[in-house]
């Protein structure tokens, strides 16, 4: 088994959004980012990763197995957005029902974990403030020791320190080279740091998926006047936006493109600036 | 499924301590008469279990609890055993209390007692095997009117039996029902399961 996680083909239709032709492949080893706008149809790939949606067409292996396969839950941590315990309960508790739950449930693990990230096992889940929550998703989702993470814009709405904690977590996983992580997230700089490959979905549509050194070293972004632009043909570049004072030209192949304009400046991208170009670029 | 009992169970702990001084006050009010005591048992299971549906709804347990081995069914399948549990355990409470209290009055009367409280038990377990299909298909905040529904239905239709139909007969009815009743409650809660377990394998969220 080289890939973890194996969608072919996944369609879904809903009266208001369509998932089309996704295709999304996870080594091991390996951390994707799944990036796209709020309603792009990252949560939705994701429920038909686990299950939760059922009515989809095309096939989804977890460790070249079925996902319909209840088996491969045993080897996959969840963290998904405002979905977890009754907040009534106390942070404690999660280790004798996750016990009745995983095979491989770590008690030691799990409250290791806790100390480690100074959460207080006796305190209620309701008690705790959003940052801490995600962490304590976080522990759970990995103490019954997963070879597959997912998780559901872990980062959203954390502070840059709440941040910096859960990215140490992934860390800390992703050292065992059998284990893969597939998060979605709209904070593209996280994934900047950790990430190895990049997924974008666009409007229920992959629009790119590659490793994160491919999309840093070939894609770049322009930055030129009207003059320049109108000089460009359009299979020189991917898509372009214009501002107040210049264009901003999304060019896929950086080398070849400076071959051709070799007096002007192509910038470093960011993620934030692929995503915005793709999405509102013409 | 173990977990997803335990889950359960540890809810209907929280909650037990919340509504701690409301079980004493009616515990004092009607301590006198043990009789009154029988309300309670149903009161735990039924609230109690109800109010485990609401606390994952609000947090959407359903979804985390699908990503789970065997989650959709160890979700009706456990929701049935804690059932079982949190009604045996309930019953069995009251009615050790219920014996205790007519021994010192002075006025046991066993049989009777027995029979009223598996009775009570009974249509309560019929009740909740007709009210938990519903709340798996459409959630509790919307099965809520629905199960309002059903409770007034059965009152209705109790009570209009009792109206058109002489004591005599209905005592007559009653002598055949208690024999038959076990069977009609234990078909009832076999088809909820399985209906339940149906309506969960398609549930999509």
């Amino acid at each position: 088994m080289t890939n973890i996680l194996e969608i072919k083909n996944l369609n879904k239709k809903y009266p208001n959004f369509t998932l089309k032709d996704v295709n999304i492949t996870l080594p091991k080893g390996a951390i994707m980012g799944f990036i796209g706008e709020n309603g792009a149809g990252k949560t939705t790939t994701i429920k038909a990763i686990l299950n939760i949606i059922k009515d989809y067409e095309g096939s989804i292996k977890l460790f070249d197995k079925d996902n319909n396969d209840e088996v491969v839950k045993e080897d996959i941590g969840v963290v998904l957005d405002e979905t977890f315990f009754s907040e009534i309960l106390l942070i404690k508790d999660i280790n004798p029902i996750m016990q009745g739950i995983f095979k491989n449930w770590d008690s030691n693990l799990f409250f290791k974990y806790l100390d480690k990230f100074n959460l207080n096992k006796n305190q209620k889940i309701k008690t705790l403030s959003k940052g801490m929550k995600k962490k304590l998703e976080i522990i759970t989702a990995i103490s019954h020791h997963p070879k597959l993470l997912i998780l559901d814009e872990p980062t959203s709405g954390l502070d840059p320190v709440a941040r910096n904690d859960v990215m140490e977590l992934f860390q800390s996983f992703i050292e065992n080279e059998d284990c893969a992580i597939f998060f979605s997230t709209h904070i593209t700089t996280d994934l900047e740091h950790i990430a190895d490959y990049i997924t974008f979905i666009n409007e229920g549509k992959i629009v790119l998926s590659k490793t994160k050194d491919e999309i840093i070293d070939n894609y770049g972004i322009v930055k030129c006047k009207s003059t320049d632009f109108q000089k460009f043909f359009k299979e020189d570049y991917l898509k372009y936006r214009k501002n107040k004072y210049e264009y901003e030209v999304l060019v896929e192949n950086k080398k070849e493109f400076k071959k051709k304009y070799h007096d002007l400046v192509i910038d470093k991208i960011t993620l934030e600036d692929l995503m915005v170009l793709m999405i509102k670029g013409e | 499924m173990k977990g997803f009992i335990v889950k359960d169970l540890l809810i209907v702990k929280e909650n037990l301590k919340a509504s701690l001084i409301i079980l004493g006050v009616y515990l004092l009010l009607f301590i006198g008469n043990p009789s009154n005591l029988s309300f309670l048992p149903p009161f735990m299971s039924f609230y109690l279990m109800l109010s485990t549906f609401s606390y994952d709804e609000l947090n959407k347990w359903e979804s985390y609890a699908f990503s789970f081995p065997s989650g959709r069914r160890n979700i009706v399948l456990s929701k049935y055993i804690s059932t079982f549990i949190l009604t045996l355990i309930s019953y069995a409470l009251i009615f050790v209390l219920s014996i205790g209290i007519s021994l010192y009055l002075h006025n046991l009367n066993f049989g009777e007692m027995f029979i009223t409280f598996l009775a009570n038990m009974a249509s309560i377990i019929f009740l909740l095997s007709i009210i938990y299909p519903i709340i798996f298909k459409f959630g509790i905040e919307k099965a809520r009117l629905a199960i309002f529904y059903v409770v007034v239905g059965i009152v209705l239709l109790f009570t209009l039996v009792g109206n058109f139909i002489s004591t005599n007969i209905l005592n007559s009815i009653f002598k055949v029902f208690i024999y038959i009743m076990p069977f009609i409650v234990l078909g009832t809660l076999i088809l909820s399961y399985l209906l339940s377990i149906k309506i969960m394998a398609k549930k999509e969220l």
